[in-house]
């Protein structure tokens, strides 16, 4: 086997002459499975809220409601149970991007904020839907036709007895223009911190819709058990956001006291900035993690950003590589030494607990070398890791612009890491180099397994552009390595 | 989730609506079998005078309109009675009109359809809407229109049952 001497770089001593396969050690495999239960738990969890929800509508007859008797009557029904079951998803949306650390942990930022985006496309149609049948239901009663009734009926139910409708009403209208402003559309029309600020006033819409809920809701005025069950629901998800999206990233920055100690310019437009804190060691973040960053300093203390910490954590320091990509990255190259740092996070799950294996093949681009390289100092800090168990493969563009080039070289020859480093232009459909791709006969698939003896025997964690990601993660499944030994981490939120 | 979890999960979230669909749902349809001793016994007393009516709906009698039966006559008793529907009178409340529809089968109470709640307002609306239910349930236990007001609810309650007494002296016959 022979590399273009170019793109390959450090030791390379146990490809010749391979290994038999790796069982993963006892422990690896525990973990992983500890973290199945946890999502299991999680699942089953949310599944018992909504289940519960329709339940206790059915229970109390809503079933009989929406199955017989007058039209307007079971319109009604349909506008109770859509606003119940609308109502559970919004909670459960709440919790998954609450930073809860049993979500994180379990599946990562990235995924539980998918999961986020995923519910709203159920929980807002449910809304309205209430909004809408609660309204011609009513109006319907009144004996009014829909057309009339649909303009008619607001205006009566707002100046109505029960007060409580205005805020419902307002709750309604902030939850549409938070789901508006979140069209990937409009996203991209809107600077992502007044999309944030838009998007934090849904905690405003959920507690405005709480009192027409417990007053006006037939099914939980006077029904004391759903009563209870829907103020625990509420009382434990306004706790946990509170606790975990508020008190927790408070304490932490003023425990750490975190300031920047050194910026180091690694490669053009790109900087390294060491951060020295308090008491870090008591700090639970691991390589492979990312912080919300903001510094305070004019210009750039309004925005906190997402970066993953480029060093493993030492418990006396931080480390963050930055690109810069526009906006706020580009003022971060002149942010002096001294200046505070507050921190929310760690979050993240792309971690060394995600691992199935012994071996462990780190593949990064660009920019996204910043965890893998966190990623591989830790793993190889572990005294039972044998040299060449851990592989990292680096794409980039040409030598030169290649972070932590020296950092890495180091590793491999200190610390037994397999270091490649791939450089020049990929192929169309390709994400290795044209002569890379050629000995696998334009099969990335091939190639890898060329590059990486064994591969299949790997957990693989890859970082980097979104669709870079996809190449590679369609490559490693064409070569065999099974779905639930690659981890990713992507960011679009 | 894993595969056995999510077909456990799957199972026991489908038993519990089912559980509480049946909860909810009105008892089954009797048989002929059934003796008739569930048969509607016409209270004689006015409703006002259960216990937690308020004193001042004795002397509010409110107008009792006339009864409306539906087209289906009555069946003999000895075969398997078919449901029919019976609309009672609409009692005039302060808060609107009280008006309600019975099914019966042979001298069974088999379902209460409110077809018109007390509505002078959104605050009579909703308590109305939630008061229904639950004097629906205690109509179809007891068998007849003598059940407890909903507190809270003392005019919706009364006119549901003087509306629900029409409709079953129109349809006892």
């Amino acid at each position: 086997m022979s590399f273009p001497p170019s793109s390959a770089v450090g030791d390379r001593r146990d490809v010749i002459g391979g290994r038999g396969p790796t069982r993963p050690t006892a422990s690896v495999a525990s973990v992983s499975r500890a973290r199945r239960r946890r999502a299991d738990a999680l699942e089953i969890a949310a599944v018992a809220v909504v289940v519960a929800t329709a339940g206790f509508f059915l229970a109390h007859g809503g079933g009989h409601d929406l199955a017989s008797g007058p039209a307007a009557g079971r319109l009604v029904a349909l506008g109770r149970l859509t606003g119940l079951l609308g109502t559970a998803l919004l909670l459960l949306q709440l919790l998954l991007a609450g930073r809860l650390p049993w979500v994180d942990r379990t599946y990562g930022h990235d995924r539980a904020l998918v999961a986020h985006r995923h519910l709203s496309r159920v929980a807002l149609p449910l809304l309205l839907a209430h909004a809408g049948a609660i309204t011609v239901g009513y109006a319907a009663q009144d004996g009014l036709s829909p057309l009339v009734g649909w303009l008619v009926e607001p205006v009566r139910l707002l100046s109505g007895a029960v007060p409580d409708m205005l805020t419902a009403f307002a709750a309604m209208g902030l939850l549409v223009v938070v789901a508006v402003t979140s069209v990937a559309a409009a996203r991209r029309r809107l600077s992502r911190e007044a999309w944030h600020v838009v998007h934090l006033t849904g905690y405003a819409a959920v507690a405005l819709s709480v009192p027409h809920q417990l007053s006006a809701g037939s099914d939980i005025a006077g029904h004391p058990v759903t009563r209870l069950f829907w103020l625990a629901l509420y009382i434990a998800t306004a706790g946990a956001v509170l606790v975990f999206r508020f008190l927790l990233p408070l304490v932490r920055s003023l425990r750490h006291t975190l300031t920047v100690e050194e910026v180091v310019h690694e490669a053009p437009g790109v900087v390294s900035l060491h951060l020295r804190g308090r008491a870090l060691h008591r700090l639970p973040v691991r390589a492979g993690q990312f912080l919300q960053w903001r510094f305070l300093t004019p210009g750039l203390w309004a925005a906190a950003h997402p970066w993953s910490i480029s060093a493993a954590p030492d418990g006396q320091h931080l480390r963050i590589t930055v690109r810069d990509l526009g906006d706020h990255s580009r003022r971060l190259l002149n942010v002096r030494p001294g200046t505070r740092v507050v921190i929310e996070g760690p979050y993240g799950a792309f971690t060394a607990e995600r691992r199935t294996r012994r071996r462990v093949l780190l593949i990064a681009a660009g920019i996204g070398i910043t965890p893998i390289r966190a990623l591989a100092e830790e793993l190889l800090a572990d005294s039972d890791t044998p040299p060449g168990d851990i592989s990292v493969l680096y794409r980039g563009a040409q030598m030169e612009t290649m972070v932590f080039r020296c950092e890495l070289e180091r590793m491999s020859t200190d610390a037994g890491l397999r270091l490649l480093m791939l450089t020049g232009p990929s192929g169309r459909g390709s994400w290795l180099p044209l002569q890379h791709a050629a000995w696998g006969r334009d099969d990335d698939a091939a190639a890898l397994h060329h590059l990486v003896p064994g591969l299949r025997d790997h957990d693989v964690y890859v970082c980097g552009p979104a669709a870079w990601m996809d190449l590679v993660e369609s490559a490693l499944r064409a070569a065999g390595v099974p779905a639930a030994q690659i981890h990713d981490e992507r960011f679009t939120a | 989730m894993r595969r056995p979890t999510a077909a456990a999960t799957v199972l026991v979230s489908l038993a519990s609506l089912t559980l509480a669909w049946q909860l909810g749902s009105p008892p089954v349809l009797p048989t002929a079998s059934v003796a008739p001793a569930a048969a509607l016994r016409a209270p004689t007393a006015p409703p006002a005078s259960t216990a937690s009516g308020p004193p001042d709906q004795t002397g509010q009698a409110g107008h009792v309109g006339p009864v409306t039966t539906a087209t289906t006559s009555a069946p003999a008793m000895s075969t398997a009675p078919a449901p029919r529907t019976v609309d009672g009178a609409a009692v005039l409340t302060p808060y609107g009109d009280v008006q309600v529809q019975v099914v019966l089968a042979g001298n069974q109470i088999v379902d209460v359809h409110p077809l018109h709640l007390t509505d002078a307002n959104q605050h009579s609306r909703s308590l109305s809407a939630y008061a229904a239910p639950k004097l629906r349930l205690e109509v179809l236990a007891a068998q007849s229109a003598t059940v407890d007001a909903v507190s809270g609810a003392t005019y919706t309650s009364d006119g549901y049952t003087r509306s629900l007494q029409a409709a079953l002296d129109a349809g006892g016959q």
